[in-house]
């Protein structure tokens, strides 16, 4: 009986660690850099406060 | 077969190194570097491990389970006319840091400034800046700004503050500002003055970082400042003046002083830089000649070399007497200050020989007695008006210190009702022997405008928030007629006014402060009778920042020479005091400055271009006033002045002078959830006349300065190459060093084809001055984290481009070496072949790419790399509060936990300047692609281009004689070479160093 649980403890342990390391790069390649930028900018459309001043003259865009 | 001086055993990057002679292990054992097996105690039992595996695997379970908040997409359709999603905009402006003034160019994405540059357009920047200012995006955007006014507990709506501002603008008002070079902003307050007569401004700097000559309203009849063009210089002397520093303008001047230390080839001739000074700098880290000399002794010195050029027949001025003069002689000060006596000799020779090409400076802790001496010898050597000029402060009028304690005796006395701090924070900045805070207490009204809650803040009855300069109108004049208009690129993110607007409103004025602008140019600036509209000379002016007017004129310079002689008896009392202990010197901090933007974690983690100290300050001390103390780096030690003591941490400089206790400004704030108390407040031991005694309290421990010099070591091998341009000169066969087996052609790799572009960097190690305006640049641009004092500690600091600096030759007199140190983009890289998932690979253009989304976190790749570039996330370092968000560049991924990343030449650029290149059906031009280093270095040290293309710049400069490659033995490839460090000494050096002339 003792045998027993240690086995499955073992077992499950195993698949436990395996899932994470199928689970893990394939979590972090769902986070595109694209994604990653996304959640950077703005998260609505900017607000009236990030805008450019009234009046200022922009050198080149 | 060469005599450059090689890295090794020569060079040493700590006492610790130069002691024990053993390269630091201290970061490999607890820092950055994972554990080997063998750290792992033994007799691991099974049960043990079954319990370690299953607590790392819930932890690693429950770790990962966090969810991203991905934001939403949502369309930009109600955009302003001129923005374009996913296309930067740039603006011209300009804002001032004490006595300075910087014409920036500001890159804005979506509408919000992302990330600053100089103004290609302003002849004394030429499109580069100084650190601070690219630090100013973080200021901008820093949660702890002020958003909204309150008097005492209560909090006010706008109208209400400014209602509030009204009632206290009444009865005797003082207005206190920084330093001001704004010729509109005086008419301004020539305009408050009507309507509150009582007002009277004045203006209060903490540490004066101009070009002032002190005492020059005795000298010449009124205040004058220097201006320098240090690219004409054949010979320059600094008396304590960190001119490629904190001295005046150190961005513009390095530039200029750089164009007179490029060595193309080997013909090529350099200036010659002489620097005596208290304690290393930047400046003395460049120097040709270096001596250690107090700030007190500078003087006698000065004196002395000018009693020299007498002696050799070069006449003085007109009203000097050269009786006084005698009485000081080069060998007195050389035998009282232990100076090398043939140093003196061939710089006296050199100053004869150059004349008007040679220029004196001197720096503010040296006095007024000091200032006059310099005056005389530039004036004696004919070079003010050639390589220096004198020119009128214009509207700058700061407090001397003698003004700054009548200002405080007559708070103290009542006689003004309101007191009015626009962006200053004397609380705070003011040596606390004066005793500000409790004369301040006693005015009746006191009110801040200013950005934070200020310690000074803390102290005001009235407390309105105003706009960051990028939210803010402005415009700037400096003494050679140079004028920069500064406009917001932003809407003010708080709902702020500028201080400006607000005391307009306040005094009931019509307009706001543009119009006020606007009137004062059309009537003032615009030359008269201008065929142009003004509303084009405006735009016009606007675009490009910057207006050329008249300069300043004098009323003349002629030099008092009763003044002079007058200053000079003073020196004989100043000297005749001796020295019983360590004077105490507060300098401006290279990072912080005087503390006024010491909540940017951006620059608390900058490490000091010397010393490399981050986070904090602490008293520097020579290394043999350390070793009386038995005191070392971390140690604490109690200074005593008068009955006054404190007990502060204690990092030994190598090349300090004896006697001599610096401590830098800009610790200790009590106020901002960053800066709250990082060091300690340098004020308090400011301006007390006693000389310090010191005794030691706690011996060294690790973790009370933190130094990053010592981290991402490269275990001591070969990297920064030296040569004297006698040496450069005189030798025939190429100095770049090639390894013999990679001569031989023996490689395990097969060579790499690069079809299209071959991108490729030149770091010039002669024009870097070390001054780490490429790492706040990058930081800026790259989106690096901040990660705070506790890794910093454990060597975890997350700047792709660190500067090493390694001393050579002995403690008490090093010669300071500094090398820029990045991915060095290598073909064969080593840090590829060892990547498990391929996160890291060789592109087409021959970059090493990191690949974030593959990456999980090996760190393998930073264990072999030789150059040890890699950074590691070992916690999501973003800081998530908002605004900060908005100070991302959104060209550039934000790593997470768990992910490696470095250097990547700034590949979001050369990317979009590939993409213009293809719509323009092109080929990328040599220097359309700027990495954000190469732009802020104001030496042009970094070249960066296409290799491929043999007429670029740095496929040029690849094949300069100099040119070498760090660890070229080790067969990596990389993509940037550096070329060796050149100097140009006049005395050859000590025999330690000699020694090491011959490896190789």
């Amino acid at each position: 009986m003792k045998k027993n649980s240690r086995r499955l403890a073992l077992k499950w342990l195993g698949t436990a660690l395996a899932g994470l390391f199928v689970g893990l790069p394939l979590r972090s390649a769902a986070h595109s850099p694209a994604q990653r930028e996304a959640a950077s900018a703005p998260r609505k459309q900017p607000s009236r406060k990030v805008r450019p001043a009234k009046g200022s003259v922009m050198r080149h865009g | 077969m060469a005599e450059h001086r090689n890295a090794v055993p020569g060079q040493w990057k700590s006492l610790r190194e130069l002691k024990t002679g053993k390269r630091a292990e201290t970061q490999a054992l607890h820092g950055s570097a994972p554990l080997q097996a063998s750290d792992l105690a033994d007799g691991l039992s099974r049960r043990r491990f079954m319990t370690l595996l299953g607590a790392s695997a819930a932890l690693a379970a429950g770790g990962c389970a966090r969810s991203v908040d991905r934001g939403k997409v949502v369309p930009y359709t109600n955009r302003p006319e001129e923005v374009t999603p996913g296309k930067a905009n740039y603006y011209a402006s300009a804002w001032s840091e004490g006595a300075q003034v910087y014409s920036v160019l500001v890159k804005t994405r979506e509408g919000r400034p992302i990330h600053l540059e100089g103004n290609d357009e302003h002849p004394a920047y030429g499109g580069k800046t100084s650190l601070r200012t690219h630090a100013e995006i973080l200021n901008l955007y820093d949660p702890d700004r002020l958003q909204g006014a309150r008097a005492g507990e209560r909090e006010l709506p706008q109208e209400q503050a400014v209602d509030a501002l009204r009632q206290s603008l009444n009865g005797r008002v003082l207005l206190l500002t920084g330093a001001d070079l704004s010729p509109a902003r005086e008419a301004l307050f020539e305009r408050l003055r009507s309507q509150v007569p009582g007002l009277e401004r004045r203006q209060w700097e903490a540490l004066d970082n101009s070009s002032e000559v002190l005492g020059s309203a005795e000298l010449f009849g009124e205040r004058h400042q220097w201006r320098f063009e240090l690219n004409k210089a054949e010979v320059v002397l600094s008396l304590d003046a960190d001119f490629l520093g904190e001295y005046a303008n150190g961005t513009s001047q390095a530039r200029q002083w750089s164009k007179g230390r490029l060595v193309a080839d080997r013909k090529a001739q350099m200036s010659r830089c002489y620097v005596a000074e208290s304690t290393m700098t930047v400046t003395g880290s460049k120097a040709d000649q270096r001596l250690r000399l107090p700030a007190s002794g500078q003087a006698e010195l000065a004196y002395a070399l000018a009693a020299g050029l007498r002696g050799r027949g070069v006449p003085l001025p007109a009203g000097v007497d050269g009786g006084l003069l005698a009485e000081f002689r080069l060998d007195a000060v050389a035998r009282k200050y232990h100076l090398d006596m043939a140093v003196l000799e061939a710089l006296l020779q050199d100053l004869a020989h150059a004349g008007k090409n040679a220029a004196v400076l001197a720096g503010q802790q040296t006095g007024s007695t000091c200032h006059a001496a310099v005056v005389l010898l530039n004036t004696m050597l004919g070079s003010v008006g050639h390589c220096l000029h004198l020119e009128p402060v214009g509207s700058r009028q700061t407090l001397d210190a003698e003004g700054r304690r009548a200002t405080i005796r007559e708070m103290a006395s009542g006689q003004w009702d309101t007191v009015i701090l626009f962006g200053v924070n004397p609380v705070f900045d003011t040596p606390a022997a004066w005793g500000f805070a409790d004369a301040f207490a006693k005015v009746g009204r006191r009110v801040s405008l200013c950005l934070r809650a200020d310690e000074s803040a803390e102290a005001c009855t009235l407390v309105i928030p105003v706009s960051h300069w990028l939210e803010a109108w402005g415009e700037y004049m400096t003494p050679d007629g140079m004028r920069c208009l500064q406009q917001p690129v932003i809407e003010a993110l708080h709902g702020t006014l500028q201080g400006e607007d607000l005391l307009l409103r306040a005094t009931g004025l019509e307009g706001n402060y543009l119009d006020h602008i606007r009137d004062f140019w059309a009537n003032q600036v615009q030359p008269a009778g201008s065929p142009v509209p003004f509303d084009r000379f405006w735009h016009t002016v606007l675009h490009d920042g910057i207006y050329r007017s008249p300069a300043l004129a004098a009323r003349g310079n002629r030099l008092n020479g009763d003044a002079v002689a007058a200053r000079m008896r003073e020196l004989d009392k100043l000297t005749d005091k001796g020295h019983t202990g360590a004077e105490v010197l507060v300098l401006p901090s290279p990072a912080l400055y005087d503390g006024r933007c010491a909540n940017v974690g951006w620059l608390q983690e900058c490490p000091d271009p010397v010393h490399k100290m981050t986070w904090g300050n602490a008293l520097l001390l020579s290394p043999a006033e350390a070793e009386k103390l038995h005191a070392e780096t971390g140690a604490i030690v109690r200074l005593s002045l008068g009955s006054k003591s404190w007990d502060l941490p204690v990092l030994v400089a190598p090349g300090q002078a004896d006697h001599v206790a610096v401590v830098h400004a800009g610790g200790g704030r009590t106020t901002g959830s960053v800066c709250n108390g990082v060091g300690f407040n340098a004020f308090e031991l400011a301006d007390r006349p006693e000389t310090a005694t010191m005794e030691l309290v706690e011996k060294a421990r690790e973790d009370v300065v933190l130094q990053t010099q010592e981290h991402h070591n490269l275990e001591g091998r070969d990297h920064v190459r030296l040569f004297s341009i006698e040496d450069y000169a005189k030798h025939k066969e190429k100095h770049y060093h090639v390894d013999p087996y990679l001569k031989k052609g023996y490689d395990f790799y097969p060579e790499r084809e690069f079809p299209g572009n071959r991108w490729g960097m030149v770091l010039d190690l002669a024009a870097c001055t070390g001054c780490t305006a490429c790492v706040l640049a990058c930081q800026s641009e790259n989106n690096i984290p901040v990660v705070g004092p506790e890794r910093v500690a454990k060597g975890r600091e997350m700047h792709w481009i660190r500067l090493d600096r390694y001393y050579e030759g002995s403690a008490d007199e090093p010669m300071v070496l500094q090398q820029p140190m990045l991915c060095q983009q290598c073909d064969n890289a080593p840090c590829e072949n060892v990547c498990p998932v391929a996160a890291t690979s060789q592109s087409e253009d021959g970059l090493n790419t990191m690949t974030y989304n593959r990456c999980v976190g090996t760190r393998y790749c930073a264990n072999n790399c030789p150059y040890k570039v890699r950074r590691f996330n070992y916690f999501t370092y973003t800081d998530k509060r908002q605004p900060l968000d908005l100070a991302a560049n959104p060209e550039v991924t934000i790593r997470d936990r768990g992910v490696m990343e470095k250097c990547t030449f700034c590949i979001q650029r050369v990317n979009s300047a590939r993409a213009q290149a293809k719509a323009e059906g092109r080929e990328i031009r040599d220097g359309e692609v700027r990495t954000a280093c190469q732009n802020a270095c104001p030496t042009d040290a970094i070249v960066f281009g296409d290799r491929n293309d043999t007429s670029s710049q740095v496929a040029r400069a690849w094949e300069n004689e100099r040119s070498y490659r760090v660890l070229e033995e080790l067969g990596a490839k990389p993509a940037i070479h550096y070329l060796a460090d050149m100097r140009n000494p006049a005395v050859a050096q000590a025999s330690e160093s000699g020694d090491h002339d011959e490896h190789h």
